[in-house]
């Protein structure tokens, strides 16, 4: 039985909400025994820089977490704390610099990377595989662009992953109208009420969500295919479409 | 799974369970399908054999670009 005053020895913590307490939870939880960690929901950069200034978390091996805000220093500051985690969710806006900051600390212990707001290309996938070499689970969005040799060179990369035995892909089916006229142009309006316009727009899009067995046993294997000689088999791949409808110039939302 | 894992197998695409529930309730509520609207000239030159009056029906995926390179080689080699 536990003496009184003594700190609990939980090995998993979840907190939710904009301000969860973990520093309230430091004061009767041992987190030394801690191996699990989940904070979501989180709006309060502080959380986080208390946790990467006072707070040690020696055996936790699986973390989710969210991005607060733009600003990556501080969770970066929290990630390089800890000890080389197993397992890394991270909700919220990641890009490409954060996915190489993490690597300095965890790129050889990671096996699961959990990353659904990184928007992949297949260089990005290439660096990854450098960078996170036994990464068994991957999660990160990849956008499709009607099948082409773009989207397919991203399959390919994924593929190359010697170790990856199974993915969660968000297909992002957002229509990105590139160098067509912007939304912040007075003309986009008329622009974009012009019928062809906005028809070539619904055709992409329908194209894009017009997922179906066929589809994902093709994109299957596309990435087995890729797979090198002797490595890990593809198990599972898990397909989502995200983004359906809508209009995006330059990452930024237009209209849904 | 093949227990000598080194063997490749088939490959088994399913539904989600989110989605296959959001299309059941559908069903159960005889939901008709909303109207294609201002959509169904755009949806008719993506799939102009469709002629169900169910458009949810008609609906398939594009191929992979590499697939149409393979079926047109494949076409090629059968002239």
């Amino acid at each position: 039985m536990r003496p009184p005053n003594a700190k609990a020895e939980l090995t998993r913590l979840t907190l939710r909400g904009r301000q969860p307490q973990l520093r309230k939870w430091g004061k009767c939880t041992n987190f030394d025994t801690l191996q699990v960690l989940k904070i979501t929901g989180i709006t309060d950069v502080a959380v986080l820089e208390w946790a990467a200034d006072f707070a040690r978390f020696p055996s936790l091996v699986c973390l989710g977490v969210q991005n607060p805000n733009d600003d990556d220093s501080c969770i970066i500051r929290f990630f390089n704390s800890l000890p080389p985690l197993e397992s890394l969710t991270v909700l919220g806006v990641v890009d490409e610099p954060m996915v190489h900051a993490v690597s300095k600390k965890h790129a050889t212990s990671l096996r699961s990377l959990s990353l659904p707001k990184l928007f992949c290309s297949a260089d990005l996938v290439f660096t990854l595989r450098e960078q996170y070499s036994y990464l068994e689970h991957l999660e990160t969005t990849v956008s499709r662009t009607e099948g082409d040799s773009n989207e397919i060179a991203i399959y390919t990369a994924l593929g190359s992953h010697p170790h990856l035995r199974s993915l969660r892909l968000d297909l992002d089916c957002s229509v990105d109208i590139g160098n067509e006229p912007r939304c912040a142009e007075p003309a986009f309006d008329v622009v974009h009420r012009d019928v062809n316009y906005r028809q070539s727009h619904v055709q992409r899009t329908l194209l894009n969500c017009a997922l179906d067995s066929a589809l994902a046993t093709s994109i299957f294997n596309a990435i087995a295919r890729a797979k090198p000689a002797l490595s890990a088999p593809l198990l599972r791949v898990e397909l989502n479409v995200i983004n359906a409808g809508v209009i995006v110039s330059g990452g930024r939302h237009c209209s849904r | 799974m093949d227990p000598r894992d080194d063997r490749e197998g088939e490959v088994l695409a399913v539904e989600s369970e989110t989605s296959r529930l959001v299309r059941q309730r559908f069903e159960e509520i005889g939901e008709q399908p909303s109207r294609l609207g201002s959509v169904d000239a755009a949806f008719h030159t993506v799939w102009p054999e469709a002629t169900s009056e169910d458009w949810r029906e008609d609906w398939k995926s594009l191929k992979l670009a590499r697939e149409h390179v393979f079926l047109d080689s494949e076409s090629m080699l059968d002239r």
